[in-house]
């Protein structure tokens, strides 16, 4: 049984992964081909200043969209530089207005299959080609997954970079795997934060986003910290000395610099000097699952308990206010009952009605955005689970377990709450999972900095990577919730086994 | 013969229900002894008030409904008077027990079957769970499944159907009851499995002594298992005796409906009979004979008063103004002739065969 059990699962996992491959390749290919690639010029302040001065204002939306996988991009100047050198005269020379390399370039990069225009004020040539969409879909998946080794560097003014792996501490003292080469310091690490053991061998890489958060990672933008950053006393060890100072930097997050200057000098050793700063509040990523885990135990553990109780008590007063709440909840729209609540818990309970106010920091600002969000939470767990128990006090085998003699509170908890669980079980991994998305109008409303607004706002600015980056991620883990899902309802219910093929008696 | 001991008396029995506000009297006036080790089938139509009568017996009546008047009588125990799940305890499943009809539906399909077993021993008979086991163990062996140990920690859908029904009364017999009450055992198995079952039962009858109620509108099944017969309808009983009796002479004009609509008496060639009409409303009060809008035989009298029971036999009464001496001689159904001449024959081989 457990060999068709592991088969099965095989099976589902790459049913799965095909499924979300479709998927993503399905809105990579959407996005860049049926968004109109002008767009996404539409929130950037930089290109409105370059706006009087045309040859900038070419070379700079050329550029983006280059760095956004659009087209391939080469200016003159950048061709004349391949083939001299960057620093030889011959290129100065061959910019000069009648120079022979006007032609030479015209004539070599067309026969590239280049488009050839000439910027409008100085008349320096430049070339682009457009990157066909389907070599775009696959130069997403072929960045998809970056991994880290010793030989990933390339710095020529930098010939004797030692290459290998080392054991080291970390600024806090904790033993850590470094490396010297790679693109990243540390290799692998362990903290008290979750999941512990961290490592930077692999990296997934969904693009930059533009134009909001210009030139970040998406991932990192989602997963970063937000708010002021945080400092700290370091004290470490250069040339032997040690140094003591504050410093806001990662230093987990260190990555290879080629050009120290002098600040960086006094506090590292080697040229892993670039870091990210450690940020006091939460990532949205962190935000939304805080708010959305804490309301979905809410939503569990007080939803199933009233949905019990009112199917025990069926058509009791408790049954009855239990089910004029879900259909107050269900019926009136959820911004109208989330600003009735916070007024509430504003006015009566003195609560922050803002996430601001208080700060990701303080445990009171997360009170009534986790409330308001389990009062639907609730009323949805309440309404099926009792109309689960209900089903299953009609059935037969409730009545003979009662003929056997078995109490109504025995009948109830020893068979009929099991047995109504069932399909509830199979929605958790899914409403786990869920809150990562966030809570658009929750959040919106309160003004929480989590991932709810991320996807709509990503849509509206035309930031073509997020929109990609959070289909990918929806796709995948939702696919593996679903799984996940399946796995937990075999174990809960015996006649659901996952060696589908293997028929039982 | 002596006279037997009666376990259980139900005197006028009157069962209320109320349906969407309005009052529906399920049981009218029924009376009835049970006598120890006997067999009794309870037959009639669907909806006739079998099941109501055999569950204000366990106090499972329906949370709307409720016995309006009367007195049941288990033990030198007044039932009537028991309203608590706890003060069931002892009866409900110790003393009195209950198999239902669909074996597929009738355990917990996520409990192991052993679990269902031992979980009504250790609630009655408050025994520690090795001893429960060993009690459930034997039981399992005396309904008939083999390799029992094996078997203990299945789960209700490895069992087939007639499996399911054999553990179905192993739990119903598991602290050895007085009565079983069975409801309609063996509906829901095809034929060869049913004629297993109820041998089994009454096997199992025979070794532990206890008294068996049957609910049914098999009349074959009646046949086979019952010592007594009590026919229902709309509520109440209209003729009882033993199943010779009621077999080859009823009295009652429904029970000749019933026997006339049996497919194996059906001549060649003729329509199958059926019973014209519907049994009447329970929702309002019924004047006379409940069956009369229905009965070919009815006279005038039988839409005006309540018939009393007629004595045929010290067996055998029915509920019928064609018993009264002033009624007109009716002819009886041919089906009903034809079993009349069968029990001639039959007593007389039986009689033939003890010379």
């Amino acid at each position: 049984m457990r060999g068709f059990m592991k088969g099965y699962v095989l099976k589902r996992i790459l049913q799965s992964l095909v499924s979300v491959f479709l998927v993503s390749t399905l809105t990579v290919f959407l996005v860049f081909s049926c968004i109109p690639r002008q767009l996404v010029f539409k929130g950037d302040q930089m290109l409105q200043k370059l706006a009087n001065r045309p040859d900038e204002y070419q070379d700079y939306k050329f550029r983006t969209w280059e760095s956004l996988g659009y087209l391939d991009y080469i200016t003159m100047k950048e061709y004349a530089q391949s083939i001299y050198g960057n620093d030889s005269d011959q290129v100065s020379t061959a910019l000069q207005s009648g120079s022979s390399f006007y032609e030479r370039f015209r004539a070599e990069l067309q026969a590239k299959r280049y488009t050839v225009e000439a910027q409008p004020v100085t008349g320096y040539l430049y070339a682009y080609k457009d990157i066909p969409t389907m070599t775009r879909v696959l130069r997403w998946y072929a960045n998809l997954v970056q991994v880290d080794h010793p030989w990933r560097v390339k710095d020529p003014n930098n010939p004797d970079l030692k290459r290998g792996y080392y054991f080291t501490k970390d600024w806090s003292g904790m033993p850590a795997l470094a490396a010297s080469g790679t693109l990243y310091k540390y290799q692998i690490w362990i903290d008290g934060s979750f999941p512990f053991l961290h490592q930077n061998i692999i990296h997934l890489y969904m693009g930059r986003s533009y134009p909001t958060y210009d030139g970040i990672p998406v991932l990192e933008v989602i997963g970063m910290g937000q708010g002021r950053t945080a400092r700290r006393e370091v004290t470490t060890k250069v040339g032997g000395q040690e140094v003591t100072f504050y410093t806001s930097i990662d230093e987990h997050t260190l990555k290879y610099k080629p050009d120290l200057d002098r600040l960086d000098k006094n506090k590292f050793e080697d040229n892993y000097a670039d870091g990210n700063n450690i940020y006091q509040d939460p990532s949205m990523l962190g935000i939304s699952f805080r708010i959305g885990i804490m309301s979905l135990i809410l939503s569990l553990g007080i939803g199933l308990t009233i949905g019990v109780v009112a199917a025990m008590r069926k058509d009791k007063m408790f049954d009855k206010v239990t089910m004029g709440y879900i259909v107050f909840i269900s019926s009136i729209p959820t911004l109208l009952y989330i600003a009735l609540f916070a007024r509430f818990g504003m006015k009566i309970l003195g609560l922050p009605d803002k996430f601001p106010f208080l700060g990701a920091q303080n445990f009171l600002s997360y009170i009534l955005p986790t409330l308001s969000l389990s009062l639907g939470g609730i009323a949805g767990e309440a309404l099926w689970i009792r109309r689960y128990m209900v089903d299953q006090m009609n059935a037969d085998y409730v009545k003979f377990a009662r003929s056997k003699g078995l109490t109504q509170g025995e009948v109830f908890f020893r068979h009929i709450v099991r047995n109504a669980l069932i399909p509830i079980v199979h929605s958790i991994p899914m409403a786990v999972i869920g809150t990562l998305a966030g809570a658009l109008i929750t959040e919106s409303f309160y003004a929480v900095p989590g991932m709810g607004k991320m996807f709509p706002s990503s849509i509206s600015d035309y930031n073509n990577a997020m929109i990609i980056a959070l289909t990918f991620i929806f796709t995948f883990v939702s696919v593996f919730a679903i799984f996940l899902g399946d796995i937990l309802v075999t174990i809960v219910d015996p006649r659901i086994s996952l060696a589908a093929r293997k028929e039982a008696r | 013969m002596d006279t037997p001991n009666i376990i259980l008396s139900a005197k006028d029995l009157v069962v209320k229900f109320r349906v969407r506000n309005k009052e529906l009297t399920a049981i009218r006036h029924i009376s009835l002894d049970l006598f120890e080790g006997e067999t009794l089938a309870i037959v009639g139509e669907s909806g006739s008030g079998k099941t109501v009568l055999t569950k204000t017996f366990t106090g499972m009546l329906e949370s709307n409904g409720r016995i309006d008047n009367g007195s049941i009588i288990f033990e030198g125990q007044e039932l009537t008077k028991l309203k608590t799940d706890k003060q069931w305890e002892t009866i409900r499943g110790a003393k009195i027990s209950t198999v239902f009809q669909d074996p597929m539906t009738s355990l917990n399909p996520l409990k192991r079957i052993g679990i269902q077993i031992t979980e009504v021993i250790e609630k009655h008979q408050k025994l520690p769970s090795a001893e429960a086991k060993k009690i459930a163990l034997n039981l399992m062996e005396r309904v008939g499944i083999k390799n029992a140990e094996q078997r203990f920690t299945d789960y209700p859908f490895q069992y087939s159907g007639g499996m399911r029904q054999r553990i179905v009364i192993a739990i119903a017999l598991a602290c050895k009851p007085r009565i079983l009450i069975c409801d309609e055992p063996t509906t829901a198995l095809d034929v060869t499995i049913q004629a297993q079952i109820l041998d089994l039962i009454r096997n199992l009858q025979r070794e532990y002594g206890f008294t068996t109620i049957y609910i049914t509108h098999d009349l074959g099944v009646v046949a086979n298992v019952a010592d007594r017969v009590a026919v229902m309808y709309a509520g109440q009983i209209v003729e009882y005796g033993t199943v010779r009796e009621i077999f080859y002479d009823p009295k009652h004009p429904y029970t000749w409906a019933l026997i006339s609509s049996l497919p194996t008496l059906a001549e060649k060639d003729k329509p199958l009979y059926a019973i014209p009409g519907t049994p009447p409303t329970l929702f309002s009060d019924i004047k006379g004979d409940a069956f009369a809008p229905r009965n070919r035989y009815a006279l005038k009298i039988d839409f005006e008063e309540e018939p009393p029971f007629y004595q045929v036999s010290p067996t055998h009464f029915a509920k019928t103004w064609l018993l009264d001496p002033r009624a007109p001689q009716a002819e009886p159904p041919d089906a009903v002739k034809i079993m009349r001449e069968r029990g001639r024959k039959n007593t007389k081989q039986t009689s033939e065969a003890q010379q």
